[in-house]
């Protein structure tokens, strides 16, 4: 059942596969003709041909207004007038003049025409088994390429325009330095949809290889076994050696695909993904240390030869977790500060009316570009939040959303660096959260605040306790840290928190500031009014720091940092006891070490059951 | 190191930098000193040659006291910054220490270090010295050990290059 280990490794497409012949025909939807999937020729594609056009679409529009607005009501009233004079030489005039009118536009709408399809033929992009290039410019060169297994994440991007024209840009997000990122604009959206859930498949390969018990695996099993449940069904397909030996079955074979989609998003919009009583699952999720892993693996087996011989396409959805009604979206924008803002302007607006109208008269131009900042906030606000859908898909999660650009973005799942749950203080009364996340590759200097780094813009705990499962499954899973991170306060079992001495610096949070360790990830938390906890999973640590002031060491204060990959996940707590922080950092340094060796497969059952006989995970 | 050792772990050997590398803070301290007593000097200067006024007021005398006193409390706690910096190789990590009064103690596991940097200026040359640099994929790390002597930043860049091979893991 289980593939050919070499081919587990081995990049999908014809050059990597020899067996399996040439790729099939492109996708129906594949409007620039090429095949989507590496090209062992190393042919060279173009783009969409509207693409200069719709990326200088405002310039398009400004100059369709023009022309519409100057030549062609020149043109239309000429005509008209023309008409009925026609056999006046003054008409004749007239309409010489419209032709020549005629002639300039043409002119003009050729040359630009011209220039726009000369531009678009010398964007040309190629995927071979190792890389995705992108020539562009004709005077000006550019070559850009991108190792593919280095990506760590294909967003397809459908701003509005493109939208319109049903097409789509594919964004590549690359983990070697913090803005290279590679955009393929713009291709028909299902051509786009295909060839990313083609070169997720060998990125994804190349990325999981080396690591054992990614979270994907994990938790990709709810559907093949939901599905085994009810006889024909994709884990019975994906078990057949027939369909998973390599060379039986064309890779990328769409007709596969398409027979399978079905019955896995019939088996997995099912709510009740678990499970409960399969005799295959002796090692519930909930089960500590052991038996998770080699389930893990075991179901990766099947997926993972499945996802390589496109049986099970990047995009098909295994679950749909959640998506956010729009109520919620609404309830938590009109609880955030920009709503306050903008009820406070209103408020000073109206007592000003009252009082004296003159007032007005300055107020409300000084209001504008408050106003035009409030509401970009919450349009940005909404485009992020609106009909957020959080859905499993065989590499990780993907969210989407979107009010007027729909966008969504893939989180591969065991690239997950740290994880910040908030609540902030005005969304406490309808039990809001929001969860960030760092995924290597996508943090720095742009993307910080965008999709791929938010997995949930407002949700309940709930919510949050399905994405802590989903993005960061763990051998121990800190939900209940998590959970006590959000509420508790003051020193408890698990967590430790700042000393009283601390109070001084302060005076509001010290109760709050503490950290919890489990053996598999570190708990921060800090904050009274806004809650926050974050969450560093020990084997994806970095490095860590005890750092400590002036002013902390009158009062035997140290702070605790926790290097991970750049992004908008705080990973430090200050103000807390010196020796219990050097306590913290010795422990924290051996847990990671452990939890390094068994990601690396080395020693991983000796530390398996050293960890699993350590009861007080903050030891003494 | 009496400084440093509440943050420190026990059970560790640490190793100081270069004592050299005193000197060359010491130089390069210096004349940051006096540029910047010399530039805040100028109204001084204006006023002593009665440019700026008959005489030199109070205060352009206290801007370059400041500025120069400053400056030599800065030097005279070189020796003891310098000392302050440390580093131990433990089996699996790197520890590394700095600081006098905002003191760090950070630990970096030989597994995730990217590449080791070596770098040295005009006069960390001339005193046989260079700075070596520890890059995670993180970065808030900030491993900067400076004042190695030439050999020993050789050796320990080795040393951690195969280390990190030995142990390394995926991001």
């Amino acid at each position: 059942m289980s593939p050919d280990p070499s081919h587990r490794h081995a990049q999908p497409g014809p050059s990597a596969d020899p067996g399996s012949g040439p790729l099939p025909g492109p996708a129906p939807g594949a409007g620039t003709g090429s095949r989507p999937g590496a090209d062992a020729d190393g042919a060279w594609h173009r783009v969409h041909p509207l693409t200069p056009f719709v990326r200088s679409w405002l310039l398009v529009v400004a100059l369709a207004w023009g022309f519409g607005n100057v030549f062609l009501d020149d043109l239309v009233t000429a005509v008209l007038n023309g008409d009925p004079i026609e056999m006046d030489v003054g008409g004749a005039v007239q309409l010489a003049g419209a032709g020549l009118a005629i002639a300039i536009l043409c002119g003009v709408l050729g040359l630009l025409i011209g220039l726009g399809l000369l531009s678009w033929w010398f964007i040309r992009y190629q995927i071979t088994d190792e890389h995705v290039r992108l020539r562009t410019g004709w005077l000006f060169r550019t070559h850009r390429q991108a190792r593919l297994d280095r990506v760590q994440g294909i967003d397809i991007e459908r701003k509005f325009v493109p939208r319109i024209l049903g097409l789509a840009s594919l964004k590549f997000d690359v983990a070697d330095g913090g803005s290279s990122v590679l955009e393929l604009s713009y291709l028909r959206r299902d051509h786009a949809r295909q060839l990313r859930q083609q070169l997720l498949v060998a990125a994804h390969h190349a990325l999981d290889a080396p690591i054992p018990r990614t979270a994907p695996d994990a938790h990709e099993a709810p559907a093949p076994h939901d599905g085994r449940a009810t006889g024909e069904t994709p884990a019975g397909r994906y078990r057949d050696p027939h369909v998973t030996r390599p060379g039986r079955v064309a890779p990328w074979d769409r007709s596969a695909a398409s027979a399978v989609a079905p019955a896995v998003d019939s088996g997995a919009t099912d709510r009740d993904p678990e499970y409960p009583g399969d005799p295959a699952h002796p090692a519930h999720p909930g089960d500590p240390a052991g038996g998770t892993g080699e389930r893990g693996r075991r179901d990766a087996v099947d997926v993972r030869a499945a996802r390589k011989y496109g049986l099970l396409g990047e995009q098909d959805e295994l679950r749909r977790v959640f998506t956010v009604p729009t109520s919620r979206v609404l309830l938590c924008l009109v609880c955030s500060p920009p709503a306050v803002i903008l009820l406070l302007m209103a408020v000073a607006a109206v007592i000003a009316a009252f009082w004296n109208a003159q007032v007005l008269r300055v107020m409300i131009p000084s209001f504008v570009p408050l106003l035009l900042g409030v509401l970009s906030t919450v349009y940005s606000r909404l485009e992020k939040s609106w009909g957020f859908t959080l859905s499993v898909v065989p590499s990780g999660v993907r969210t989407r959303s979107g009010l007027f650009n729909e966008r969504s973005s893939t989180i591969p799942t065991g690239r997950v660096q740290a994880l910040e749950v908030g609540k902030p203080l005005m969304w406490r009364g309808f039990d809001g959260h929001h969860v960030r996340v760092i995924t290597a590759g996508k943090g720095g200097s742009e993307g910080t605040e965008g999709l791929g780094s938010t997995v949930l813009p407002v949700g309940t705990l709930e919510n949050v306790h399905e994405i802590l499962d989903l993005v960061l499954p763990l051998e121990h899973a800190p939900t209940e840290l998590v959970d006590q991170g959000l509420t508790g306060i003051g020193d408890s079992e698990d967590f430790t928190t700042s000393p009283r001495r601390a109070r001084w610096l302060d005076p509001l949070t010290w109760r709050r500031t503490g950290f919890a360790l489990n053996t598999s990830a570190l708990v921060l938390r800090w904050g009274r009014l806004a809650r926050h906890a974050s969450v560093i999973p020990h084997h994806k640590t970095q490095s860590v720091a005890v750092t400590q002031g002036p002013v902390d060491r009158r009062l035997r204060l140290s702070g605790f940092a926790v290097h991970v990959t750049p992004g908008s996940v705080t990973t430090s707590v200050h103000h807390l006891d010196t020796a219990q922080v050097r306590e913290l950092q010795a422990r924290h340094t051996d847990l990671a070490r452990a939890a390094r060796d068994r990601v690396n497969g080395r020693g991983r059952e000796q530390h398996a059951t050293a960890l699993a006989g350590t009861p007080d995970p903050r030891g003494s | 190191m009496p400084a440093t050792d509440e943050l420190s772990p026990p059970g560790l050997t640490w190793q100081r930098v270069s004592p050299k590398y005193v000197s060359v803070r010491l130089i390069s301290s210096a004349i940051s000193t006096l540029v910047w007593t010399a530039i805040f000097s100028i109204p001084l200067i204006l006023g002593l040659l009665g440019t700026w006024g008959d005489r030199p007021q109070w205060w352009m005398w206290v801007l370059s006291g400041v500025v120069l006193g400053l400056g030599l409390v800065n030097l005279a706690l070189i020796p003891r910054r310098v000392r302050a910096i440390g580093y131990a190789e433990a089996p699996t990590e790197l520890w590394l220490r700095k600081g006098l009064f905002f003191r760090s103690v950070t630990v970096v596991p030989y597994g995730r270090m990217q590449y080791v940097d070596i770098k040295t200026g005009p006069v960390l040359n001339a005193f046989g010295l260079a700075t070596l640099t520890l890059h995670t994929a993180s970065a808030a790390t900030d491993a900067v050990l400076p004042g190695l002597p030439r050999a020993e930043a050789d050796r320990l860049r080795e040393q951690l290059t195969e280390r990190g091979e030995e142990h390394m893991v995926g991001l």
